[in-house]
């Protein structure tokens, strides 16, 4: 949002300042050269920051000063008419030549006076209103200003009081009366310009207004005079002076912190923009806030943001590296451990594993193969996968059926009949067999076990005889499998319980009792 | 003191401004390069962490199997004792005998070759019938013992009917021979 400009006024004791409808006016005090001092300097800028700072912050988009007359040049100039670019310069080079000090050393502004005149010789002459005073002294004045914050664009007193005159004539004298000092401003067309302090007047007695009427008129050369100042004091002047009225119709009160030069101010700004004479002055250094503290802030804090971007990688570095350290140190101390334990322990037991040689798994696929009739004499098994068989069978078809079974079944890598011999009867024969079975890498692809249907029929059967409690739960093909499938004839007690018995109870173990012969 | 002329004082300033951004620029570079050493650091840290972290993963299912054969076997090596654990084994093995029916006989003891991870040999006779041999073929997998049956002879008894004879010879593994091995074999 746009902040509502600030209008100052420097005089010859005082500071005015005025915003808005509030105005202040802060004490000046001078050496008897009239410089400020720098107590008074002080105090004053820090009053003036003080109430901008009540009243809306120090940045100001506009501050509009008015000075007075002290030190101040006033001329009329008759330039050649040129366009607006190359005026500057002339009216620099005019500076140079008629005012006792150099531009560089003067704060100057001019404003054109009518426009382009025809002279009697023939060419056009623009007559410009040239305003100059020491730099020093704007200088002064803007670096108090801009020790409260306000960098302000300077400009005439005298000037600005013109603009509250309803109409101007060509020539004309504006007189401001004041308590503390009274300024004279004459503009002659196309002639001279002059500005002047006069004496105070601070009552309407006649000594008073005779002296400063014999003053005016002696510096007015007959302009017509238009009175700025309180009513008691501008009316009796008034009447003392020829041509002289009161010069401000509209009767402006001026509050605190107003004067008539801040309201011709206030009016120039509102009504065109701008004031149309600008005293330059070389650049103060001060307080710079060229930017709004709010974006200095945000700025910072960018800056910050960045920063802390940049930099977070390292500073992650700097103090997590500790704890992460020891988090890693106690990783691998675990690491460690489960190397020696776990591995170790996990290749003992698959060892174990892989080295459980599957005798009952074996058991099966002989009680599933074995024929009818068949007296086992003595059955050896090794984990190096082994198998060694002796028995009577009936004859040699039994035999050869029997081998054909175990080689089919998938689980031998290979059977040899190693010996078959007819018994002296001939009713039997007696065999010495061996086989070796496959590698347990195969045979855990191979299903070696009683089907469901087998199981079912044998969970439908009387309780078994007792069992202990591991085999309960044997894996397919184990031993709870073979207990229905490899029985002992002479065992009968066991072979009615079993319902394999009827099924396949290829494999006796013939006792001394059987009447089939003796083993061997 | 003499008092510097203007000419001087600036001198003396261009001088000392060189220095300070001299030693800003050489300081600025240690500090940036030592920030920079500790942040690879860092960086190699936390790479040696993620590795050690999936490193550790892994051992998630190394722990499952060897836990599921810990207790399929009912074996916890760590508890294993040298000193006890052939006892132990000829004491399960005879006690799982006579649970599963079978009339414990003879039962021999050899020492085996440590070159074989064998700690030892049992040799264990006993008479019953069918189902308790098998019985106590399955029991021995889960005596507690780090036990593989090295050989099994069944032959009729002659002199009781219906039973058969059983000449069992199992292993007793030394698993301190797993614990002095150097590296992981899993």
């Amino acid at each position: 949002m746009k902040s509502l400009p600030l209008y100052l006024e420097f005089n010859g004791c005082s500071l005015k300042t005025f915003t808005e409808n509030t105005g202040a006016e802060f004490p000046l005090e001078r050496t008897p050269d009239g410089r400020l001092t720098a107590a008074s300097r002080e105090t004053a800028a820090a009053a003036l920051k003080h109430f901008l700072k009540t009243h809306g912050g120090p940045a100001r988009s506009e501050a509009w000063c008015a000075i007075d007359a002290r030190g101040v040049s006033l001329r009329r100039l008759l330039l050649p008419a040129l366009p607006g670019e190359k005026l500057p310069p002339l009216v620099r080079l005019q500076i140079e030549s008629e005012f006792p000090l150099s531009p560089d050393e003067l704060a100057w502004g001019y404003q054109l006076s009518g426009g382009p005149q025809l002279q009697p010789d023939g060419t056009f002459k623009q007559a410009v209103l040239v305003a100059a005073v020491k730099q020093a002294i704007v200088e002064e004045y803007a670096g108090l200003l801009a020790a409260a914050g306000v960098t302000a664009v300077f400009t005439l007193a005298a000037l600005a009081r013109t603009v509250l005159c309803p109409r101007l004539p060509g020539s004309y004298a504006i007189l401001e009366l004041g308590p503390e000092q009274s300024e004279l401003a004459g503009f002659e067309a196309g002639d001279r310009a002059f500005v002047r302090l006069l004496p105070p007047i601070k009552s309407a007695d006649d000594a008073a207004l005779e002296v400063l009427a014999k003053a005016v008129d002696g510096l007015r050369h007959h302009l017509p005079l238009y009175i700025f100042g309180p009513q008691d004091l501008a009316a009796p002047l008034a009447r003392r002076l020829t041509d002289a009225i009161v010069g401000d119709p509209l009767q402006h009160r001026p509050g605190a912190g107003c004067s008539y030069a801040i309201l011709g101010l206030k009016k120039l700004v509102e009504e065109q923009g701008g004031v149309p004479l600008t005293l330059q002055s070389r650049p103060v250094a001060g307080p710079k806030q060229t930017a709004s503290p709010a974006l200095v802030e945000w700025g910072v804090r960018a800056a910050l943001l960045l920063l802390a971007v940049l930099l977070f990688p390292y500073l992650e570095a700097l103090f997590l590296a500790a704890p992460l350290s020891g988090e890693v140190a106690a990783f691998q101390a675990r690491a460690g451990l489960l190397e020696t334990n776990v591995d170790r322990d996990l290749e003992f037991l698959q060892y174990l594993k892989q080295n459980q040689p599957p005798y009952l798994e074996c058991y099966y696929v002989l009680a599933k193969a074995a024929p009818a009739g068949i007296h086992l004499e003595s059955l050896t098994l090794n984990r190096r996968g082994e198998m060694t068989l002796r028995g009577t069978l009936r004859n040699g078809d039994q035999v050869a059926d029997f081998r054909s079974k175990l080689i089919a079944s998938g689980f031998f890598a290979s059977v040899t009949v190693e010996d078959q011999t007819p018994a002296p009867n001939h009713q039997q024969v007696t065999i010495r067999m061996t086989g070796q079975w496959k590698p347990s890498v195969q045979l855990q692809t191979l299903a070696v076990g009683p089907t469901p249907a087998e199981l079912g029929g044998e969970t439908n059967r009387a309780a078994p005889a007792p069992v202990p409690g591991p085999l309960k739960k044997a894996v397919p093909g184990s031993s709870a499998n073979l207990e229905t499938a490899v029985k002992a004839p002479a065992a009968s007690s066991l072979a009615t319980n079993q319902a394999g018995a009827a099924r396949a109870v290829p494999l006796s173990v013939p006792s001394t009792n059987s009447n089939q012969g003796g083993t061997n | 003191m003499r008092t510097l002329t203007p000419q001087e004082k600036r001198t003396v300033l261009y001088g000392g401004i060189a220095i300070g951004v001299y030693l800003l620029l050489f300081g600025g570079y240690k500090v940036w390069g030592s920030l920079g050493q500790r942040s690879a650091a860092y960086q190699h840290l936390v790479t040696d962490a993620r590795d050690l972290r999936q490193k550790l993963k892994l051992y998630d299912d190394r722990v499952l199997a060897a836990k599921k054969l810990m207790d399929h076997y009912q074996l916890d090596p760590a508890k294993l004792s040298r000193a006890t654990v052939v006892g132990e084994a000829s004491a399960q093995i005879q006690k799982a005998a006579a649970g599963s029916g079978i009339q414990v006989g003879p039962v021999r003891e050899t020492p085996a070759k440590s070159s074989a991870r064998e700690m030892a040999t049992l040799q264990f006779e006993g008479t019953g019938p069918v189902p308790a041999v098998l019985g106590l073929l399955k029991r021995l997998e889960t005596l507690g013992d780090p036990v593989i049956i090295d050989s099994v002879q069944i032959t009729p008894d002659n002199t009781r009917p219906g039973q058969v004879k059983i000449i069992l010879t199992a292993v007793i593994l030394d698993f301190d021979q797993w614990k002095t091995e150097d590296k992981p074999h899993a």
